[in-house]
């Protein structure tokens, strides 16, 4: 009898460990799932921001140059910004991107902005670009290109 | 006797169900650590990061304030194609007045493009708690030989270490072959 008991107990402390163990793992596997989308929309809407014709620097061909934004354009993305419609947000969804140049002068450029409105996490990601400033460049003779980096912070 | 025996032929099974148990729970433990993949996000940014820095430190042109003495045909010196070539042709150091272009106050082009890519690289990279490590070299018939080579603030990246690379970016400076790679960990 008391054989009998002993070993019940341990099958159940053995069935107790076990179903502890699986629901710490499915929380845990949940959590990590949660954040691997997150991850995953941070990457593409970085690949969708890097590659946008509307920013990239182009030199009047069809091939454009990659890791590089012109800043006239940049400039002149608060119209993006202004008029945020279903076409950009389809393609970037909830997120701020950020343009910050650190050489030779530090300057930045906001070119979208739509948090949302009860988020629980941003997740933010850093690419470096180069800068072409053709603009100041016409002016002076001098073609700079700007060193900076994009931020893009991803809302969930 | 004989259930005495038997009662403690009995004891013994029950620990040894026990010690078993107690592997298997620190089996899966470990398993669990060690099956630990690094996410997708941290390899691409990662990888991102090290092709995009160093193709965005090449492309960089001086800042007109660093007067370097001379210039060239279009005004604009890039980081690369002037100061590195220059350096590479210049190199080694024997004087600080042996380079053709002397930025930043009279520096030689190679300590210049060295002083500028780590302020660049530091502001960045090492802003977002990225070690990096940039090796650049010439390569010539000989042996190669290190023109620039400097790790982060917190320390560089050896081959031990979970790495990325930017790939290879070479640059022709007659009469050698320059070869930049910049690492990058975590």
């Amino acid at each position: 009898m008391t054989e009998t008991i002993a070993i019940m107990f341990i099958f159940f402390v053995l069935v107790l460990f076990g179903l502890l163990f699986f629901f710490q793992f499915q929380k845990a596997s949940l959590k990590e799932e949660k954040q691997e989308l997150l991850a995953s929309r941070a990457m593409d809407t970085t690949l969708k921001a890097l590659f946008m014709p509307e920013l990239q620097c182009t030199n009047g061909l069809a091939e454009q140059e990659i890791n590089c934004f012109e800043v006239a354009k940049l400039n002149n993305a608060e119209v993006i910004q202004d008029s945020i419609d279903e076409y950009y947000f389809d393609m970037l969804s909830f997120a701020r991107i950020t343009i910050q140049e650190i050489y030779p002068d530090e300057e930045s450029w906001e070119i979208y902005d739509k948090p949302k409105d009860e988020y629980t996490q941003i997740e933010p990601t850093y690419f470096v670009v180069a800068l072409r400033d053709d603009l100041s460049g016409k002016k002076s003779g001098f073609e700079p290109y700007k060193y900076g980096y994009m931020k893009v912070e991803v809302y969930s | 006797m004989f259930s005495s025996k038997r009662k403690r032929g009995q004891m013994e099974v029950i620990g040894l169900v026990v010690i078993v148990i107690l592997i298997s729970v620190a089996f899966l433990f470990m398993a669990q650590f060690a099956l630990k993949e690094s996410p997708a996000k941290k390899i691409f940014t990662r990888k991102g990061l090290a092709s995009s820095a160093l193709a965005a430190v090449m492309k960089t042109t001086v800042d007109p304030a660093d007067d370097c003495g001379l210039s060239n045909a279009h005004g604009a010196l890039s980081l690369e194609t002037e100061i590195l070539e220059d350096c590479a042709q210049h190199f080694p150091i024997s004087s600080t007045l042996n380079s053709v272009y002397k930025c930043g106050g009279g520096q030689h082009s190679c300590a210049f493009f060295e002083e500028t890519a780590k302020t660049l690289l530091d502001d960045t990279l090492g802003e977002w708690n990225k070690r990096y490590q940039l090796d650049i070299e010439v390569v010539t018939n000989d042996k190669p030989k290190t023109l620039i080579s400097f790790p982060s603030e917190k320390g560089g990246c050896p081959e031990n270490r979970e790495r990325d690379t930017s790939g290879t970016f070479f640059l022709r400076a007659e009469p050698s072959l320059v070869r930049s790679v910049l690492y990058v960990c975590d």
